[in-house]
């Protein structure tokens, strides 16, 4: 079946083409909306620009092919293959993807509000600039997750999106949007999250050894027994952010501005904190080994229990802190 | 009289109705009587005082000749001050001869704060101003008052309209209350009379703002203000958001200027009004503001106003015509718009349109400049004729250009106007930016369908070089053409956008990050073709080629919106630009489309242009269902003005 026998079906009023074999095939804007594609195969075609709203992709091999620009809003592309396809500014809004193999795929600046991801494996995709908000990663059980190992995901608007217990190891999140998202248990080791903007998200039980978060929005953010061994964490703001129970062993947080911060029980061994703003910060019960405070901003610090002994404290501002003894330093 | 010091604590804020009396011609009859005065004044602020606390009201300070009253409830307030004029009428009634004061009261609910020995607070500025537009007798009352006490009280009440207050910045809605019911209130109540007959000599300042606050107290005042209007701009306007923008003080001095005697006036009222559809309404309300001008007119303008009104007299006459030659000069630099700049110009000052380029060019620019200046003697007036104009015409955005060009050509010649109006709050000390930046403009779509219907210019099509009367003709024997224009117009227009205006008093979005601004887009544009129109704005028109592909692949979205920024410094530079380039690429229409969702979308991250000077705010008003009222008024013996309908037009936008 060739293009032209294809549109004059679908023209005819002929929308099934269940299972054909459309390899190929080239439809550079073509209006095929709502046709049933399901199981076709479609690898290397041209569809740039095609209107596709609501199609059948089901299980449809989509490998190789062509769909920059084009309109996917509710398309059905559950188990589709759509492996090293190239969707650079398709729309995908509210698109079903479940189940579908999208390894590098090439997604940069596509629309996939509300699309639905679970199960769906995107490792080494593109998803630079992508809109991600409203999408559905959340990972059901441990066998079906969302896959984004080695995704590039710089700029994604990541929004209220829920990628709970997601594999985001040595991911590019650069100056990504997480704000509100819910990142609970995620494996963040080694990521790149420059610039990001984490304000209210939630990455407690987070990994997040060897990141890099410097520059990072993290107000109001929550660490809670996360694990951040090693992370970059200098030149971050984050009032009230919450590193209670966390892992902050030799991570850089210098030139941080972190005021009302919460870092009870953290562990702060060898942990470069100097010249940043710790204002009315929380240090119950911390451990902070050998860590740097030089130039740091303590005033009105709560230090009740913490081990400091070790920590260098030069030039440190102490007005009004309230020492391991309970007692207020002035 | 005794003096109540409130027994509230120092400094405290209370909401309150505040009210305010004061009596008519106090200091004057002082000046005449100081003792009788005195001791009727006392008297009446002594009953004041009792009647107020009859309704728990509590005085806080004496003015002198009024008294500053709070009260917790609006409804006692309103009552209590019917009661104070109506017992002060009966006081006066009672005595004979001049043994009686006449009082004004304002009332208004406010926060004051009070202090032991004084009370402050901008309701008690604002009751003090409100308090003035009352008759004597009377009562004024603000809005919020009224909407209050409207269900409980019956009053015999009329609304005074949004007054524009002296130092207070948003305007007040106030209705007079007064005693009498309206039909017997005319020429028997003593009080009408009482404002005139109780004058000094008054200069002609004082007169013309009796004139003024006797125009804006009356019930019909908006009428009032675009028949003045009218008049003075020859030109019908029913936007209430554009009649706002003038003062109608303003609009008096300049009717005057151009007609310096009353039968002249009367005749070009008359001129207008019939040309309206309401004719018997406007007639009286012709003849309302006729007589409340008199008294105006009467006297000759000192040397003080024509100072103040002729400033270009001032300067030499030497220099305006330097100057009117410097402004030719600019103008003419502009070699590609010449032709429309003389259009635009012809248009203003002959108040027809003309395409033919040899009549054009058979007028002097200089002159054309100097009788354009007559016919818009501020910068307002320039902003609003040219605007009017451009609304009606095809190729707006070409001439939007044209016009900031001519409005920032004729800066000069309004110098001392700015200087001027330094003292006052105006919104146009602010120097025009280069005319090329000053464009803003609606998204296209919408331009092209509410482009105006009945008039238009056509640069490429020869078909309509016919004479069309825009409906400015000061000209007498071009009467019948303002009646066409007007009888149709006269009909309120009700389609008014409070959101827009709303809207664009938005705080400008910060351009940090610009997730929002992304999100705003694709919800209503395709990602990618969204990319192609933005890069090829910056990088000019793309061509689907591997290396055009190529090249886009390598900026992200964001990126382009960054680099759009940099590139397009205000808004109506962008939006130019994107409509642009939008017909460069194929399809025309899906690509108008995308531009039109970025430049909505965009927009609320370019600060506001304050200067935005031919904005097309009101192209509403040029909604297709009024030109059909155009076409079918009552308008038998008008010249044969050639009418279009909206879809006969071309496109504004067909790329040149």
């Amino acid at each position: 079946m060739n293009a032209s026998e294809l549109l004059q079906a679908y023209a005819r009023g002929n929308m099934n083409f269940k299972g054909a074999n459309l390899v190929g095939i080239q439809l550079i804007g073509a209006d095929l909306i709502g046709a049933n594609l399901v199981e076709a195969d479609l690898e290397n075609a041209n569809l740039m620009l095609a209107y596709l709203t609501r199609v059948r992709f089901r299980q449809a091999n989509l490998s190789h092919s062509q769909l920059g620009g084009a309109n996917l809003n509710q398309a059905d592309l559950s188990a589709a293959v759509l492996r090293d396809a190239n969707l650079h500014g398709a729309s995908l809004q509210g698109a079903d993807l479940r189940s579908a193999d999208m390894t590098l795929v090439d997604l940069l600046d596509a629309n996939l509000l509300g699309a639905d991801l679970r199960n769906a494996d995107l490792s080494g995709a593109n998803l630079t600039g992508a809109c991600l908000r409203g999408a559905n990663l959340r990972q059901e059980n441990r066998k079906y997750s969302t896959n984004l190992r080695g995704a590039k995901l710089c700029l994604a608007d990541l929004r209220g999106t829920n990628l709970s217990g997601a594999d985001l190891a040595n991911v590019d999140l650069s100056g990504a949007n997480l704000s509100e998202a819910l990142l609970r248990n995620v494996n963040l080791e080694g990521a790149n999250l420059r610039g990001a903007l984490l304000k209210n998200a939630n990455l407690s039980e987070v990994n997040l050894n060897g990141a890099d978060l410097e520059r990072a929005d993290l107000t109001q953010c929550r660490f809670a027994r996360g694990s951040l061994a090693h992370a970059n964490l200098a030149y971050c703001t984050g009032k009230r952010v919450d590193f209670t129970d966390a892992s902050l062993r030799r991570a850089q947080i210098y030139n941080g501005d972190f005021p009302e911060g919460r870092f009870t029980r953290a562990d702060l061994a060898r942990a470069n904190v100097s010249a940043t703003n710790l204002y009315r910060a929380l240090f119950i019960d911390a451990y902070l080994g050998r860590s740097n405070l030089t130039d740091a901003n303590l005033e009105e610090a709560v230090m009740t229990r913490a081990e400091i002994s070790s920590a260098i404290f030069t030039n440190t501002k102490l007005k009004g802190a309230t020492m391991p003894d309970d007692s207020i330093y002035d | 009289m005794e003096k109540r010091v409130s027994s509230l604590s120092q400094g405290q804020r209370i909401l309150a109705a505040i009210m305010i009396t004061d009596a008519v011609g106090f200091s004057k009859r002082m000046s005449i009587d100081e003792g009788l005065t005195l001791s009727l004044i006392d008297r009446d602020l002594t009953l004041i005082a009792e009647t107020c606390s009859d309704y728990g009201g509590t005085v806080l300070k004496s003015t002198g000749d009024g008294l500053l009253i709070y009260f917790v409830s609006a409804v006692e307030a309103v009552s209590c001050g019917l009661d104070i004029q109506q017992k002060l009428v009966e006081l006066a009634n009672n005595t004979s001869g001049h043994q009686y004061l006449d009082h004004r009261i304002g009332i208004h609910l406010g926060d004051i704060l009070v202090s032991e020995q004084d009370v402050m607070g901008n309701g008690v500025n604002i009751t003090a101003r409100l308090q003035t537009y009352a008759k004597p007798r009377g009562i004024c009352v603000s809005q919020t008052i009224y909407d209050v006490v409207k269900a409980r009280l019956e009053l015999n009440s009329t609304f005074l309209g949004p007054l524009q207050l002296k130092n207070i910045q948003e305007p007040v809605s106030a209705y007079q209350i007064s005693l009498v019911p309206k039909g017997e209130q005319a020429d028997s109540d003593p009080s009408v009379v009482d404002e005139s007959t109780c004058t000094l000599p008054m200069s002609t300042d004082v007169l013309l703002d009796i004139a003024t606050r006797t125009l804006l107290t009356h019930s019909d005042s908006q009428r009032i203000k675009k028949l003045v209007f009218a008049v003075d701009h020859q030109a019908w306007e029913n936007d209430t958001r554009i009649l706002e923008q003038f003062d109608l003080r303003a609009l008096l001095t300049s009717l005057r200027e151009r007609y310096p005697n009353l039968n002249e006036l009367e005749y070009q009222f008359r001129c207008v009004v019939m040309g309206l559809n309401r004719q018997a309404l406007y007639q009286n309300i012709a003849a309302i503001i006729l007589e409340s001008l008199q008294p105006w007119y009467a006297r000759s303008i000192t040397p003080i106003t024509k100072a103040d009104t002729l400033k270009p007299a001032v300067t030499p006459e030497q220099s305006l015509s330097q100057q009117l030659q410097q402004v030719a000069e600019q103008l003419l630099q502009n070699q590609v718009h010449e032709l429309r700049i003389r259009k635009l110009l012809y248009c203003l000052s002959q108040h027809r349109w003309e395409n033919e380029a040899e009549v054009l060019y058979r007028f002097d620019l200089v002159r054309l400049i100097h009788q354009s200046l007559q016919v818009a003697p501020h910068r307002k007036d320039l902003r609003y004729h040219l605007g009017r104009i451009i609304k009606r015409i095809n190729r707006r955005k070409t001439y939007t250009q044209v016009g900031n060009e001519i409005i920032a050509a004729f800066q000069p010649l309004y110098d001392h106007e700015a200087q001027a109006s330094n003292q006052n709050s105006g919104g146009y000390k602010t120097q025009i930016s280069d005319s090329g930046g000053c464009l803003r403009n609606n998204p296209p779509v919408e331009d092209v369908r509410l482009s105006s219907p009945s008039l238009m210019d056509d640069d490429s099509n020869a078909n309509h070089t016919a004479e069309t009367c825009l409906g400015l003709s000061s000209n007498r024997d071009e009467n019948h053409d303002l009646t066409t224009l007007h009888s149709s117009l006269s009909e309120p227009i009700t389609v008014q956008n409070h959101a827009s205006s709303a809207e664009n008093q938005r705080p400008t979005r910060s351009r940090e990050t610009l997730f929002d601004l992304r999100l705003a887009i694709l919800q209503y544009a395709n990602p990618l073709r969204t990319k192609i129109l933005l890069h090829s704005c910056l990088h000019g028109p793309f061509s689907y080629t591997n290396q055009d592909w190529y090249s886009l692949r390598q900026y992200t979205l964001d990126d382009l919106l960054k680099e759009t920024f940099g590139y397009c410094p205000t808004f109506s530079d962008l939006d130019s630009k994107l409509m642009i380039i939008a017909h460069c690429l194929d399809p025309h229409d899906e690509n108008a489309q995308i531009a039109s969702v970025i430049a909505q979308a965009m927009k609320a991250y370019y600060p506001e242009d304050p200067d935005s000077p031919l904005d097309p705010v009101d192209v509403r008003e040029a909604d297709p269902d009024i030109s059909l009222k155009v076409a079918s008024a009552p308008s038998a013996g008008s010249s044969p003005v050639p009418r279009l309908t909206a879809n006969a037009m071309p496109s504004a936008l067909s790329p040149t």
